[in-house]
């Protein structure tokens, strides 16, 4: 069942168009990540998830209820994590936290026990300062806390980890790693990486558009490979298996480096078969023999061309 | 309710806690002691502080003057320095974002705007209160010849006048996400009902008697029909003020 529905969304700011019918789904249990580069319509996107933003055209239905511009009621079902959360400086966390749980209308004596579990899971319990001296992360880790109080079936989460360092960003994407049990996640961001590490699902926004989706495995498989490597245990078996290939036109260029072989080809699986019988023939047995696999950062790339 | 409830908690906080409260009681805290003590001994200070070879004849003060001191401190020191430390009850909280985790987490828009309302409001209400009764102590204990007649209505007609100054914050504070501009608009306020005080017409009708006419309405101990109209006026246009601004913060983008 999707938990997520977003139909023919359009949103322009004067003459510019920043959605031009984004049409796509989330299904219950998963984690989706909403990827395109820097105003691609990411933000725009979520803000009006949230009925923060009025869209020009278009449906957003979350748990099957439609998303209206101002109170809307679907955000009882919702978690939101902004890419630098703000919070009032002048409370602790677990004052905030228990401001969070009055306003969602969380039960007093179930509050207390949520608060003190969602603090822990994000390594806030016995802070005592106020949010006025944390630190990035801890706001962030706090901004995921807070936004997991209501126990949502979406958790909204907009480049979460663009302003933190890699600690901290590891710290944030092994909690979501966490979350994903029990809630379905939306996760932008054009950190592919974060995508490759937490994502069952991807959207490709570009201009407005999404130019691809699928499961990871699936976009990956969608763009060809044609780079092979084969790594040899020296500099001299390296040399012989490079004369060797370079006698097949369908491997050209065949390049050396060190212990290294590296080429490309029309097939890949026409390359593989090559270059296995040209290592039987010289009697040489690789350390590995790999068609190079595409990154996230080449399926992008490939989308958005 | 509960919402309400916890985020007029909050507010309370962060004025406590930013020390707005404290400079507000300090300053309506003066106002009030300030007003009877100048009446009663100003004259004598000026006495002492004149040249011998000068005589001034100064009028034996009254209740009065301690009240005109009351009422033109409030004016022109506590009020202003109530909406100077409010203007940015909005905009802080735009510039920010911080309304935005309240509103995703199902908190109506028109209870975030009704606390803050009522966190001023309040706020108001005491340390005016604090302020009349420092006053009304001193000028008893200084003054006990005065009468209470009158009184009532003249300082509630200030507090009146306070009211509608708070709306039009509010309503200037929801429009503008600049904190300058509840400064400006309450300011620019002010001074158009001065400019209209100046046409006759509009002036029996202009809420600004409220804060003007406080002695004459002690003094006379009774109002006339121009006052009560200023009143009238007055609290209709605080309540479409109150109303403008929730209608008006319930379509607003926060983002």
């Amino acid at each position: 069942m999707a938990v997520l529905e977003i139909e023919q969304l359009k949103k322009s700011y004067g003459t510019q168009n920043v959605l031009d019918g984004v049409t796509f789904s989330v299904d219950s249990g998963s984690v989706y990540g909403f990827i395109g580069k820097n105003g691609a319509g990411k933000t725009t996107t979520m803000t009006i998830a949230l009925g923060l933003l009025k869209p020009d055209e278009g449906t957003v239905r979350i748990n099957g209820e439609p998303v209206t511009y101002g109170d809307t009621k679907t955000n009882k079902y919702v978690g939101y994590l902004p890419d630098v959360p703000e919070f009032y400086p002048f409370l602790t966390a677990g004052e905030y936290m228990t401001l969070c749980a009055d306003v969602s209308g969380l039960d007093k004596k179930e509050s207390k026990k949520k608060i003190s579990e969602l603090l822990e899971m994000v390594g806030l319990e016995n802070n005592k300062k106020r949010i006025r001296n944390y630190s990035r992360g801890m706001k962030q880790r706090l901004g995921i806390a807070q936004a997991l109080i209501n126990d949502p079936i979406l958790l909204i989460c907009d480049e979460p980890t663009s302003a933190l360092d890699p600690i901290g960003r590891q710290q944030l994407l092994t909690v979501l790693k966490k979350v994903k049990e029990k809630t379905t996640v939306i996760f932008s961001t054009h950190i592919l990486t974060d995508v490759e590490a937490v994502c069952d699902k991807v959207a490709i926004l570009n201009n407005g558009k999404i130019v691809k989706q699928g499961s990871v495995e699936q976009l990956k498989a969608e763009v060809k490979t044609n780079q092979w490597t084969v790594v040899l245990e020296t500099e001299e078996e390296a040399g012989r298996v490079a004369e060797a290939l370079e006698i097949h036109p369908e491997l050209l260029p065949a390049k050396q480096t060190g212990v290294k072989v590296e080429g490309t080809s029309e097939s890949a699986a026409d390359a593989m078969s090559i270059i296995l019988n040209c290592l039987h023939t010289l009697s040489v047995i690789p350390v590995r023999v790999e068609r190079k696999e595409p990154t996230m950062e080449e399926v992008f790339m490939e989308a958005i061309r | 309710m509960r919402g309400y409830g916890a985020f007029i908690q909050k507010e309370i906080r962060e004025n406590s806690r930013n020390y707005k409260f404290f400079i507000l009681g300090i300053i309506f805290a003066i106002v009030g002691l300030l007003s009877p003590l100048s009446a009663r001994f100003l004259p004598e200070l000026m006495e002492t502080l004149m040249d011998e070879n000068i005589t001034i004849i100064l009028a034996e003060p009254t209740y009065i003057d301690s009240w005109l001191q009351f009422f033109s401190n409030i004016n022109q020191i506590a009020l202003v320095a109530f909406v100077l430390v409010f203007s940015p009850v909005m905009a802080k909280e735009y510039e920010k974002g911080t309304f935005i985790h309240m509103v995703t987490k199902g908190l109506p828009r028109l209870t975030i705007y009704g606390a803050k309302l009522t966190v001023l409001l309040l706020s108001w209400t005491i340390f005016y209160l604090i302020s009349f009764l420092i006053t009304r102590a001193y000028t008893l204990y200084y003054f006990p010849e005065g009468t209470s007649e009158g009184l009532f209505i003249s300082v509630g007609s200030l507090y009146l006048f306070g009211l509608l100054i708070i709306s039009l914050l509010m309503l200037s504070g929801v429009l503008f996400r600049n904190s300058y501009a509840p400064l400006l608009a309450v300011g620019g306020g002010v001074a158009v009902l001065f400019i209209g005080s100046i046409f006759p017409v509009i002036e029996r009708w202009s809420p600004l008697q409220l804060a003007t006419r406080n002695v004459e309405v002690l003094t006379l101990q009774s109002t006339d029909p121009a006052f009560t109209r200023g009143a009238i006026i007055t609290l209709m246009i605080t309540v479409m003020f109150i109303i403008t601004g929730g209608l008006v913060f319930r379509r607003k983008a926060l983002q």
